[in-house]
């Protein structure tokens, strides 16, 4: 309400009074070691502290190699991958809450956020517990698994191969998946949270009306909320996906040195092998990543806005 | 207006119906019928439950107690998908990543009709509601007037028993409204479909429908043709929620004989009307609480000498305001009670009216077979 | 209260009311929160989302001497009584706490100069602007704890084993500041948006200067905003490891990176012990800021 009601030429000193922290900050604190990684990234080593910017392209070539192609599809298939899980596994507890009551609605946000609300280290480091060999996830599985056995044994089902060998523990820890499960762990809140946003925002009149005119909830659900949903499911992904891409912690505590990531790699260059100008390089990859996927919404965006006012 | 189709069975049959949400009660043991080919109109103010009883019969809420019956075969089991039975949305709910020809062939897409049949039906009903040759365009193309039509001929394609509106004028404005309710009392006896409309707006029932019942607080006041609703109210309320009447307290009541009461009401004194004694008044006297006297203004003459005629009832008092109408004026008439009374003249006697200065005394009479002696609220 | 009244807030809280296993009414169409198989699901990720934690918690009483806290061994306290004892634990826990502290203080600060400024001003590239503000925080925590490292480093200011408490803290500091005013901002901002504007043309109808509107009218009412503000920004800072470890210099120790470091070494119920601590705060945190809701509400 009355946003922007004051042209700024109007008062530049009062403008200039608010505008100035803001802008000096981001400038400084922002832009400027942005810029500075940026030229890092076509500089070299001349020295054990010293980069010049040489504006070479090697860096960037270095990324080329297999073994961080490599690094980089895995990175790319284990954040998409999470992102997916986060997208089936939010929307229906999005669901949940955006139709919930009133009174409920709050205390179920509450409920999803708190986990959030810890330090990334320690739900990380919370996970060691739960996905180690000997760890509760993997008690929870071998107690289904001999449940399972013991009822196909009363049923006389079993046979030797079919479940009768005692149940081997998986290994989370150091594989993919368990980076996988890490990140859903980390993400999922932040997932649930533009997906409850859309969907609260839905007009129920529409499902009513697709039932009235004889479609089943499925049917519904498929050719009336899914499609209607679907800016909130796109915003969902791009904010789960960008840090999941760039997760360092949940593969190097969860990965123990076997399922490196981008960031890894990055953090090597700047806390062991000191080869700024390829770490920064890589950095600015990530940043190119981030940047594409963001224009490509907004363009997506203001191309449906402007072909809506064209007509 | 046209004579409700002299069915045997009515189309849909509510029977004692009611429903509550927790502790509050929406509906109470309303009944009615619908008849074949009508339009029948549900009215009343917000919060009467109509919009409640219309969802139960769409099927997205479940009564709590009482019947449903579509052709005589029970509704409440059926979900809303499996009735044969379409729903205009009160905001149309034209779906809005669907084309105009998209949304008003999903029904039949449910239905799993063949798309070459779809494509011919759909054009046909877009023709039907004047929208022919807009089928590619998107919802948010068109104007309000013409997503109200897509959502009627994507309701009407399918061919429904029964075709529910919400409110379908209230979003309109004057000029609209008449020509949509026209177009809807067309598109009705065209397509013979039984039409149940919702509204509060008494005029739009009077002026649409078939047959009317009023709700009140859950229950069903009165139903009956507009002129039945008008000209024999049941109770003060149904009174002065169709058209507009002005209501005296009664304080008693005597029966003279058959046909002849003595009532006593404030501000008019002692009365004579024709009538017989209605149920729940007092012999002997006494009335009971709640019964009126009510006239409407339309009835009601001003003059500024006291009228001659025996047989008519006549009050004193000021000239208030004169409210301009067009074709007629509204005048205003103070009593010594300090209420005030409207009355409806026509444009010469505004003009000699206005001359005159507010304050001016003045008599206002009616004829006494044009008092009705109704209880507040009849059951 | 009237019958309508009633009605309307009958319909509103029906979903409270009706017990769905009575059979009474069956669920309506939409109401996924009350089909049971939408409620599985929801559950279950609960419990995903909450055991993790509670085994933490739990594990932190274990009486494990080694081999990485995961077998239970029985029921102890003495690892809480160590935590406490460890004085560099402690020590870092002071330093992340006054870091949340400063932060806060001065995200809430830049947070609402940003939020005023892009409500209450018309300007060429606002847009430009706002996308930039936001920034911060859309960009990967890995690139900007690496650039901030950069740009310390390149400003000699890294190695602060020379500056007295709590300048030492400065880099982290800044750095967090850099993430959480957007937010504070974002949120600020939110608040500011329900202001009516009437209320400052009455103020200033009364011959009030534009300062003294600021603070009677504007300021009393981004107040809400503001609290929530300061608490999201304070959780966010005690909740980073990224950007303190990236801006971490060799002579500061955070708890983060403390604990990071013990984990490295080996896992004992000590960090399980300091770890339940900081999500004690975390919850009592939480509490007040409800409490605080729901008085403002009022």
């Amino acid at each position: 309400m009355a946003e922007g009601r004051q042209a700024a030429a109007r008062r530049p000193l009062v403008f200039a009074a608010f505008a100035l922290p803001t802008l000096g900050w981001l400038l400084a604190f922002f832009l400027v070691p942005l810029g500075i990684i940026w030229l890092y990234s076509v500089g070299e080593n001349v020295s054990l502290t010293r980069v010049e910017t040489t504006w070479t392209l090697s860096n960037y070539a270095r990324i080329l190699e297999p073994e961080i192609l490599e690094l980089a599809l895995r990175s790319l298939r284990i954040a998409a991958l999470a992102t997916l899980v986060c997208l089936v596994i939010g929307f229906p507890m999005a669901l949940v809450i955006a139709t919930a009551s009133p009174a409920a609605k709050p205390w179920l946000l509450l409920a999803i956020m708190l986990p959030f609300w810890t330090n990334l280290l320690i739900r990380t480091y919370a996970l060691l517990n739960i996905l180690g060999t000997r760890g509760r996830l993997n008690e929870a599985l071998g107690w289904l698994h001999a449940r399972l056995q013991g009822t196909l044994e009363l049923l006389g089902l079993d046979h030797p191969g079919l479940m009768s060998e005692p149940f081997r523990p998986f290994t989370f820890l150091g594989t993919e998946t368990g980076v996988v499960f890490g990140i859903v762990y980390v993400s999922l809140p932040f997932a649930i949270l533009p997906l409850y946003s859309a969907l609260e925002r839905m007009d129920k009149s529409l499902l009513e009306a697709s039932l009235d005119l004889g479609a089943g909830q499925l049917t519904t659900f498929r050719r009336v909320l899914l499609p209607l949903a679907m800016p909130g499911v796109v915003t969902a992904a791009i904010i789960t996906f960008i840090p999941a891409l760039g997760q360092f912690l949940t593969p190097d505590l969860l990965g123990r040195g076997q399922v490196d990531m981008i960031a890894n790699v990055i953090e090597r260059q700047f806390k062991g092998a000191n080869d700024w100008p390829y770490g920064s390089a890589i950095s600015m990859i990530l940043l190119y990543a981030t940047f594409i996927l963001l224009a490509l919404r907004a363009f997506a965006d203001a191309r449906r806005s402007a072909a809506r006012d064209a007509r | 207006m046209k004579e409700p189709l002299a069915a045997d069975d009515p189309i849909l049959s509510i029977r004692n119906v009611s429903k509550r949400f927790g502790a509050v009660s929406a509906l109470e043991n309303v009944s009615l019928d619908v008849q074949a080919g009508e339009i029948f109109a549900l009215l009343g103010p917000s919060g009467c439950g109509k919009s409640t009883l219309l969802r139960i019969v769409a099927g997205f809420e479940s009564p709590t107690s009482g019947e449903l019956l579509l052709d005589g075969r029970d509704l409440v089991r059926l979900p809303p998908n499996k009735r044969p039975i379409n729903m205009v949305f009160q905001s149309y709910a034209v779906f809005p990543h669907m084309s105009v020809a998209r949304n008003v062939g999903y029904g039949l897409q449910m239905e799993r009709v063949n798309k070459h049949e779809i494509t011919v039906r759909v054009d046909e009903a877009l023709e039907q509601v004047r929208l022919g040759g807009l089928g590619e365009r998107m919802p948010d193309q068109l104007s309000g007037g013409q997503r109200q039509r897509v959502a009627l001929a994507r309701a009407l394609v399918k061919r429904p028993r029964l075709l529910l509106l919400d409110e379908p004028l209230s979003a309109l404005d004057a000029k609209l409204r008449d020509a949509m309710r026209l177009e809807l009392v067309d598109l009705q006896s065209r397509t013979g479909v039984t039409f149940v409309i919702v509204t509060h707006d008494q005029g739009e029932a009077m002026a649409l429908a078939d047959r009317i019942a009023v709700l009140e607080g859950g229950r069903l006041r009165q139903i009956g043709s507009p002129q039945a609703l008008y000209h024999r109210p049941v109770d003060a309320f149904v009174a002065d929620f169709i058209g507009t009447v002005h209501a005296f307290g009664v304080t008693r009541v005597e029966r003279i004989d058959d046909a002849l009461l003595r009532v006593q009401a404030d501000g008019l004194g002692d009365l004579v009307l024709p009538g017989s004694l209605p149920p729940g008044a007092f012999e002997g006297g006494r009335a009971a609480p709640g019964f009126k006297v009510v006239v409407r203004p339309e009835r009601i003459g001003v003059v500024l000498e006291p009228p001659g005629d025996a047989g008519r009832v006549v009050v004193t008092g000021t000239l208030g305001d004169i409210a301009f109408q067009g074709q007629h004026s509204i005048a205003e008439i103070r009593l010594a009670s300090g209420r005030s009374i409207s009355a409806v003249i026509g444009g010469d006697e505004a003009a000699a009216f206005a001359a005159h200065p507010i304050g001016q005394p003045v008599y206002a009479h009616w004829a006494v077979e044009h008092l009705a002696l109704l209880p507040e609220r009849a059951g | 209260m009237t019958h309508d009244d009633a009605l309307a807030i009958a319909a509103r809280t029906r979903a409270n009311v009706v017990n769905p296993l009575r059979g009474r009414s069956r669920p309506d169409a939409f109401d996924y929160s009350r089909r049971w198989s939408l409620r599985t699901v929801f559950a279950l990720g609960c419990v995903f989302l909450y055991a993790p934690i509670v085994v933490l918690i739990v594990f932190s009483f274990n009486d494990s001497r080694r081999g990485g806290n995961v077998i239970w061994k029985g029921f102890t306290t003495k690892y809480y009584a160590k935590a406490f004892a460890n004085e560099e634990l402690m020590l870092a826990f002071a330093n992340s706490l006054t870091i949340a502290l400063v932060s806060t203080v001065f995200a809430v600060l830049l947070g609402t100069l940003t939020a005023v400024l892009l409500w209450r001003f018309r300007f060429p590239f606002k847009p430009l602007v706002e996308g930039l503000v936001t920034l911060p925080i859309v960009i990967p925590e890995i690139c900007l704890g690496v650039a901030l490292a950069i740009f310390f480093t390149r400003m000699g200011w890294m190695d602060t084993g020379g500056l007295a408490w709590p300048l030492n803290l400065s880099n982290i500091t800044i750095a967090h500041i850099t993430f959480s005013f957007p937010f504070a901002a974002l949120v600020i901002r939110t608040r500011l948006q329900s202001f009516n504007v009437e209320t400052e043309e009455a103020a200033r109808d009364l011959g009030a200067s534009e300062w003294r509107v600021f603070f009677d009218i504007l300021l009393p009412h981004m107040r809400p905003g503001l609290v929530a503000a300061a608490l999201l920004s304070f959780t966010l800072s005690l909740d980073d490891f990224v950007i303190t470890f990236f801006t971490s210099g060799p002579n500061t120790v955070t708890f983060p990176v403390k604990i990071y470091s013990m984990v490295r070494f080996s896992v004992t119920p000590e960090i399980n012990a300091a770890s339940t601590v900081l999500i004690a705060i975390t919850l009592v945190l939480t509490w007040a800021a409800l409490r605080y809701q729901r008085t403002w509400k009022e």
